[in-house]
This record gives structure tokens, sequence and C-alpha cells, in this order.
């Protein structure tokens, strides 16, 4: 019995990308993919880049408190029971960007914590490493490399790839004049 | 008169003896009649004296005849097709051309008035020339080489431009005489003259051919404002080559030394298919009329007029028997029975006969008609394959779907996740409207529980079990579909139905795989 190996954004431990079905960071629609593309998410030298830092609480949490977080991040999505502490911790150092409920801020890049989608893993250990450690991908910046009508193009096929947002009705097209579909 | 031994030296030749007697004589003796279709070596007229023999121009002779006429009929009708048919226009409303046959190679379509062919229905072609081939085996086993004889271009253009000889310089003898006069002014002149006459054929050939693959007029107009293509000149260009070559000089030639179906027909050709037959047993010894009035009794009916050479095309004399270089065209038919009224002789001398008829015939049997050789077990067969593949094509026309749909599932990635959990699949629909007109067609979900689609221009919030998509007229429409289905969903297959909204409802249906995560079952 082999399971089809997932390679593209799938298994996102081994290879940390965001999705593009509809889990979105930073938002979905036309403009936001735009800008991502344009300047990139923490990409050193332009001002427009998308930044967020998430602190690190290695040093600050001990074992019990980690495991704590760990849960009540957890029970956002049914896996984990919830404690006082936990639900304390959580309120005083997460809950201004991740939400009361998990559900992340576009605003701020914060992901979502009470979906299915989870950009370093979503296990207590992944969970557990991640407060401890955070990582911070780096997406580069592309208006220095490719010219506007290209970055437009690739805006529109992100968005089209399944998760588009806020979709704008297309102009009516002229195909019988222009066919472009032969086989 | 038989020849003697003294005058035929014998010759061996691959360590087979063989005799320089003429022809007449291997049929003159009533035993040699019985070996008439064994696989003897004819007797020649002369060995050659060298292995080349430049060849000598045909001026065949003007007739008059049934053949003849059905020859200048046969003619008529397959140059009027060829150069009227690009002109003819055939209304298929405004979405596809009007061009009554029309080889669209630019946009893959062939179309033959009402119907129209797709390069995935090629099949139809693949029959047609299937058709051509057991045609030709029916008509080869039953009258010979008739497709040689009076419906091969190479036959109908040779005659086109002996007919320009005749016009231009006179019959046989006015031609042979220019041809062996000095190149005076006045024969350059007249020897251009007619050679314009067969380029301007030659070129109307070439364009006629390239008005069957763009529209006419428009093509017509861009090729001679210099507009067009630069393969509508090069085709051109070669077709008025090869037409001004092959029909103006070359004639006979092609059909003796190029051509492989003489090769193929004369193998497929049988002892009860009818072809062109010198009736030697009647015919020889030749004499002439006065010869023969003067001792009655001795000689056949020849009487050595040559006409049935001087009007032959491919310039052979038919009473050597059957050879590569007739083509059946029967015109020695019809000049034979114009001499054979004229000294009063029953006609048929030369005529249409079966080796086997022409055995009973020699052996003094009453001739039969010629019309019962056609209706055997062999024509019989040969003509039920060929109507029935016929048949079996005009259904398959009839019973075709005008719609159809291909699936091609993502392989990578197989499946992708979604923020609640779901799953989604991704796939490229192919929807195909064969009609002439934009349809409306539904795609939906079968077989996949709680699944849902949207694609690349329906956003996610508007995912449903079935979506409509508008598809072009005679075009294929490209879709990117994405499928999402529950968490707990296994791999599995499932299948998409499209139905095209108009009267018709035709449907297509697609078996495919939905991949998830967990086991495969």
């Amino acid at each position: 019995m082999i399971e089809p190996t997932p390679l593209v954004s799938m298994d996102l431990r081994a290879y940390v990308r965001p999705t593009l079905t509809n889990d979105w960071l930073w938002g979905g629609d036309l403009a936001t993919i735009h800008q991502t593309i344009e300047h990139g998410i923490r990409w050193e030298g332009t001002g427009e880049t998308r930044s967020s830092t998430m602190p690190g609480f290695a040093g600050i949490w001990d074992s019990v408190e980690l495991d704590a977080i760990a849960s009540h991040v957890l029970s956002f999505t049914g896996k984990g029971e919830s404690s006082a502490l936990g639900a304390q911790l959580y309120a005083d150092n997460c809950v201004s960007c991740h939400g009361s409920d998990g559900a992340g801020d576009r605003a701020q890049g914060a992901p979502a914590l009470n979906d299915a989608i989870w950009l370093y893993g979503g296990t207590r250990e992944d969970i557990r490493d991640q407060v401890l450690h955070p990582r911070h991908g780096v997406m580069p910046e592309w208006q220095s490399r490719l010219d506007p009508v290209t970055i437009k193009m690739l805006a529109a096929y992100v968005h089209s790839l399944g998760g588009g947002e806020n979709f704008v009705e297309a102009p009516v097209e002229e195909t019988a004049d222009t066919p472009d579909a032969t086989e | 008169m038989p020849p003697s031994d003294e005058d035929a030296p014998l010759v061996v030749e691959g360590g087979v003896a063989k005799t320089n007697a003429p022809v007449s004589s291997a049929v003159a003796e009533p035993e040699a009649t019985t070996l008439r279709h064994e696989p003897h070596e004819p007797a020649r007229t002369h060995l050659p004296a060298k292995l080349y023999d430049a060849r000598k121009t045909v001026h065949n002779k003007r007739i008059d005849g049934p053949f003849r006429r059905f020859k200048w009929a046969v003619m008529v009708i397959t140059l009027a097709i060829y150069y009227v048919t690009p002109w003819l226009r055939w209304d298929r409303g405004p979405f596809t051309p009007d061009q009554a046959v029309l080889v669209d190679l630019a946009n893959r379509r062939f179309y033959m008035f009402d119907i129209e062919i797709w390069p995935h229905e090629f099949y139809f072609v693949a029959g047609l020339l299937i058709m051509a081939g057991i045609g030709l085996f029916l008509v080869t086993s039953a009258v010979g080489r008739a497709w040689c004889g009076y419906a091969c271009p190479q036959t109908v253009w040779t005659d086109l431009y002996q007919h320009i000889d005749r016009l231009i310089d006179g019959d046989r003898n006015a031609r042979i005489r220019l041809e062996a006069a000095p190149w005076t002014f006045g024969k350059v002149m007249r020897r251009a003259f007619k050679w314009s006459i067969y380029l301007a054929i030659a070129f109307a050939t070439g364009g006629a051919w390239i008005l069957y693959f763009a529209d006419a007029p428009t093509l017509l107009r861009e090729f001679f404002s210099l507009q067009a293509a630069p393969v509508a000149y090069a085709t051109v260009g070669v077709l008025t080559a090869t037409t001004f070559t092959l029909g103006g000089f070359m004639r006979e030639q092609v059909c003796i030394y190029m051509c492989p179906w003489p090769r193929i027909q004369t193998a497929m050709l049988d002892e009860k298919s009818l072809i062109v037959t010198y009736k030697d047993w009647r015919g020889e010894p030749r004499a002439s009329l006065k010869k023969a009035e003067r001792k009655p009794g001795q000689f056949g009916d020849c009487i050595d007029c040559t006409q049935c050479v001087q009007v032959c095309p491919t310039g052979i004399d038919i009473r050597e028997g059957p050879q590569i270089g007739c083509i059946t065209c029967a015109l020695c038919i019809d000049a034979c029975d114009k001499v054979m009224a004229d000294i009063g002789r029953p006609r048929g001398l030369i005529d249409y006969a079966t080796l086997e008829a022409s055995e009973r015939q020699a052996a003094g049997e009453p001739a039969q008609p010629a019309w019962k050789a056609l209706l055997r077990l062999r024509t019989i067969v040969y003509f039920l394959i060929w109507a029935s593949i016929g048949f079996a094509l005009l259904f398959m026309l009839g019973a075709r779907s005008r719609t159809e749909l291909t699936v091609s599932p993502d392989r990578n990635p197989p499946y992708m996740l979604m923020r609640d959990g779901s799953v989604r699949n991704s796939y490229t629909l192919k929807l195909r409207n064969m009609r002439g007109e934009p349809r409306e067609m539904e795609v939906e979900i079968e077989g996949l529980p709680g699944g849902v689609m949207w694609t690349d221009s329906i956003a996610l919030a508007e995912a449903a079990v079935a979506q409509r998509f508008e598809v072009p007229a005679d075009l294929v429409k490209t879709v990117r579909v994405y499928v999402m289905a529950p968490s707990s969903t296994t791999t599995q297959e499932f299948s998409f139905r499209l139905t095209s909204l108009d009267a018709e409802r035709e449907t297509d249906e697609v078996e495919t795989r939905f991949d998830a995560p967990g086991v495969t079952p």
C-alpha cells in the first residue's frame, strides 16, 4: 500500500511553503497577491515588504507552560484539552495577533491556528518548537526582476489556482472572432 | 503464312531457347492457343539490338466511337469536378466556413458539404481509402485496368494535352511531318505557342489544387496580389512543373516506366477479367484486302491497316497481346470496329474479352455477351465488402456524437488540503463542441459523496456539484476544474458527466480518480 507522495506545498513540514488553496496568510484577493509578489515577505532592502515577527519564548516558558500553550492551541481544532494556565498564557501573549479563537490576522500575516493547514507542522511537538524558536519564512521581491505586466499575469495566475478571493466580473469575451481554444 | 524455322533462328537466353519469330506465329498453331494464359515468354517481333531504346513520340490519330465518347465524358466530368468544386458554396451558419469542400489544415477541419470531419475522426478518411482500395480490386477484377484507361489523372491530362496537339498542329500525319521538319522560325513559333498553352493548363491545374485548402475567392485574390502564403506559390510551382512535364512531354512513359499501378493491377487481373483483346484466332494470318480477295479463305480478318496502332495514346500494338503499355482505353476497339464496318466484316476483332472466353472462342465456341463476365463470385464478394464498409461509414456518420468530454487529472500534486481539512483535486477538462453554433453544457460530478467543484473563474464560494459552461461554436473549450471533498474522503473513482443543454441533450461520461491522503484502497 503506497500513499501518493505529495510533492509541492503539501507536506508542509518538509517544504515549508504556504499552500495556495484557500489558506492565505496575507489575503487572497488579486491586489493582495499582487503586492506580495511585488515586494516579497520579510525581504530586506525594500520598505514595502510584508513583515511580521513572532517572538520566541525560549528561556521564558518552562516545559509545563509550553505544554499548556500547545494544548490550548490544539483545542481550537479539537485535538487538545485547554487548561486555565494555557488559556491565560494565550490571552496574555498570543491573542493580539492570532485572535481569541485562533483565527489569525491577515493584516499582520498571523496564521490561523484553527484550521487544518499548519505551515510548520500541526503536532504538539511542532507547535512547541515553533513557540520556542519561531521560524520566519522569506519570499523574495520580484518587482526588480519581473516587469509589471508579468507580475500582473503572475498574480492572476496564482489567483486562478482555486483559492482566489473577491472575483471580479470578467469582461465579455469575443470568442467567435478569435478562436483560441482549438484542439 | 506461318514462318518456317529457317527465318526464325533460335536464341538461347538464360538457358531457355526463344524464337525470334513474329508474335502471330505463336498463335497460328491451334495447339498454341491452349497455353494462352500459361506463363510463357511471348515471342517478339525482333530481338533488341541494344538495351536502351529511345522514346518514339506518340502521335495518336483522331478517332470517334462509343469508347472515345465515353472517354470524352469521363474527361469532361473529372476535369469539371476538379476545377469547379472549390468554387461551390455551402451555408453552414456564421461560425464555420461556407466552402462546400475545404481541407482546413490550419484549423484541422475537413468540410465536405454537410459533413465536417475533425482530426480524431480520421478513421472516416481511412475508411474511404480502404473503400478506394477495394473499389480498385472490384473494378480491376471486372473490367481490368479501367482506372488507367479512363479515370487516372495522368490519362485525363495526357488526353487533354493530346487534344491540344491535334488542335494546334493537326492530326497524326501533320504532327509527324512537323516533328521531322527542321527548326524553322515558323516551327519555333508554333512550338512556343503550343507550349504556352501547355503551361497555362499546367498552371490552372496547380492553381486549382491550392483552392481546396483555403477559401477559394479570398485565396485567388491574395495569390494574384502576391499576398498568399509562400507554400501556396511553392505548391502551384511544383504542380505546374509536374503537370507541364508529365502531361505535356512524358505522357505514356509515366504509365509504362514510372507508375506502380500497372504492376499492381496486372497482378489483380485473372483469366475472368475483361481486357482489351485482339482476337488473333480470328484475325491471323493478316493480309491486305486485295491479297485476301486473291486467295479467299486463307487469311484472317485483320487487314493490317494499323489503325489500332495509330489511335493508341500509348503507342503500342495491341495485336502483340496484353502488355504493360496497354491502359485499356479501348480506342483501338473504336478504330477497328470502324474499319470492319467499312470493309463489311463483323465488328469486335479487337474487343473487351476475358482470357477464358478467348480460349473458348479460339476453340470454336460461340461468344457470350461481355457483361456476363462481370457477375461472378469474386466481383460479387468484392462488391459486398466494398458496400458494407460504405454502409458502416454512413451509419457511423449518422450516429456520431457532436459532443465529447475528456478529463486529465493533475498528477502533481495529486491532492491539496483546504483550510477545513477538505481534500482538493484539480482536473483539466476539455469540452468539445462539434456543432456550428455555441452551446451551453453542464458538467456534473457523479459518485463522489460531498464533492463540489469550482473553476479558475468560478469562485470557491460558488462551488457546486454541477457547473455550466458556454462552449464556442466548432471548438474545444479547456477548463481547469477544482473538486473538493470532505476530509474523510479516501482515494476513489468517480466520474464527470457532460450534458449539452440544447435540444439534442448529448451526453458523455468520463471516469477518473480522486486522490486523498490516507490509505489507497
